[in-house]
């Protein structure tokens, strides 16, 4: 009985749907910073999953699975102007005025961080958010980008260090 | 901790690697550091910035409904509709029906359980569920051919997911009309392929939705039965139902 619910469940396409789509569009969302890419890659990735699902045999973690085919989505997604339409950033937020409202400091903080990470090369960005945002551990990272733990390692050390780089012209203002 | 420490600390802390402990730490050098103190201001200007990024995009419950919509929409262009199903009880014994937003999509001489014709077609179809009130068309229109008030099935169908030369046999079919009989040879001539008769047998071998396309109704030569999915029995029956009588079985090779 129990083994007849499982391989149900386990077939159930529109069940894993249900269960992760929340937290893949918010995935893909964080890693595009724009809405309407998401929902594209989301078609994408769930499409694949799908022709590929039927033939997946007893996989023991479907949301790795789902993690590391909506990556590969956005890792190949090629946008015309995807790094052109983003400003030079620190140019930008020294010659801005500082607001004397904190919260619009506080939304500035936020959007300069947003876009430092929307600067950062894809695979960085990728590990970054798997590792801040997500929780993964390095082991899971590196499940998700098909790579070694070192590597996946070093990919979210190298994202740090750019942010940090990157964010140097914040000043506290309050 | 001197300085450089500092630098690989925060590096750490940014990483998502650092404990209580790690912060203590590196406050503790900040107050003692003019220069580090300015940095371990920025960076906690930035650990609090992204403690909020996470929220900033946050799906709501209408974007999610509309990925999945889109989703949904996808896949049935993709060929894989969603499937609705319920169990009819006919004197053939139950069926299964398998409805999609088109039509008819399956139909399955009832042996199995409801579990396993559901986990059957969530081989092909991303969702199935049971719904019986969409499909009470489909059974009024099965309950009333086999008391002979129906002689011409109007569901809808929806055959896409079988082969183009399937397809062609299977309209062709559904021209033999309640009452009539003709060949597999038969057939394989009006469609343009004589000598096909062994195509056209296999092709409604793969007939989804037997009864509705009335693939009973195409004997194999010199009046033998030929083959039936839901078995001789039941291709006797409802040839029975629309007057033919074979109810003394004739010799086949199967």
């Amino acid at each position: 009985m129990t083994t007849t619910r499982q391989t149900e469940a386990q077939n159930d396409f529109g069940l894993l749907v249900d269960t992760y789509q929340t937290e893949i569009l918010r995935y893909l969302r964080r890693l595009t910073g724009d809405g309407a890419t998401a929902d594209d890659l989301f078609q994408d990735t769930f499409l694949r999953a799908f022709k590929a699902f039927s033939r997946l045999r007893s996989n023991p973690n479907h949301r790795a699975w789902l993690y590391r085919i909506a990556t590969n989505r956005f890792l190949n997604h090629r946008r015309r102007g995807w790094y052109r339409v983003e400003v030079p950033l620190a140019a930008e937020i020294r010659s801005r005025t500082p607001s004397p409202a904190a919260i619009h400091e506080r939304a500035t903080v936020a959007d300069t961080l947003r876009q430092a990470i929307a600067h950062l090369p894809k695979r960085q960005r990728a590990a970054f958010i798997q590792r801040q945002l997500h929780g993964f551990n390095y082991k899971e990272v590196s499940a998700v980008l098909g790579c070694t733990e070192t590597a996946a390692r070093a990919n979210v050390y190298q994202a740090v260090r750019r942010l940090r780089r990157e964010l140097v012209a914040l000043r506290r203002t309050t | 901790m001197t300085c450089d420490d500092f630098a690989h600390r925060v590096d750490d802390l940014l990483a998502g690697d650092g404990t209580a402990r790690t912060t203590a730490a590196l406050g503790r050098h900040a107050d003692s550091c003019c220069a580090c103190k300015k940095e371990w201001q920025r960076v906690d200007l930035i650990r609090r910035a992204l403690s909020r990024a996470g929220t900033a995009d946050e799906p709501g419950a209408t974007d999610v409904r509309r990925a999945r919509e889109r989703l949904r929409t996808a896949l049935d262009r993709a060929g894989h509709p969603p499937i609705r199903f319920g169990k009819v009880t006919t004197p053939v014994g139950s069926v299964f029906i398998g409805l999609t937003e088109h039509g008819v999509c399956d139909l399955t001489f009832g042996q199995a359980s409801e579990q396993d014709y559901r986990a059957a077609l969530l081989r092909r179809a991303p969702e199935a569920w049971r719904d019986d009130v969409s499909l009470m068309p489909v059974a009024e229109q099965l309950a009333a051919y086999f008391a002979g008030r129906l002689t011409r099935f109007t569901v809808p169908l929806d055959l896409r997911q079988v082969t183009s030369f399937t397809a062609r046999v299977l309209r062709e079919t559904r021209k033999v009309r309640f009452g009539r009989l003709t060949t597999y040879g038969a057939l394989a001539d009006r469609l343009g392929s004589p000598g096909a008769s062994r195509a056209v047998g296999g092709a409604l071998g793969r007939n989804p939705v037997p009864i509705i396309v009335p693939c009973h109704r195409v004997l194999a030569q010199g009046g033998r039965l030929g083959g039936f999915t839901g078995g001789l029995p039941t291709k006797r029956l409802l040839l029975r139902v629309e007057g033919h009588q074979f109810s003394d079985p004739m010799p086949t090779l199967f």
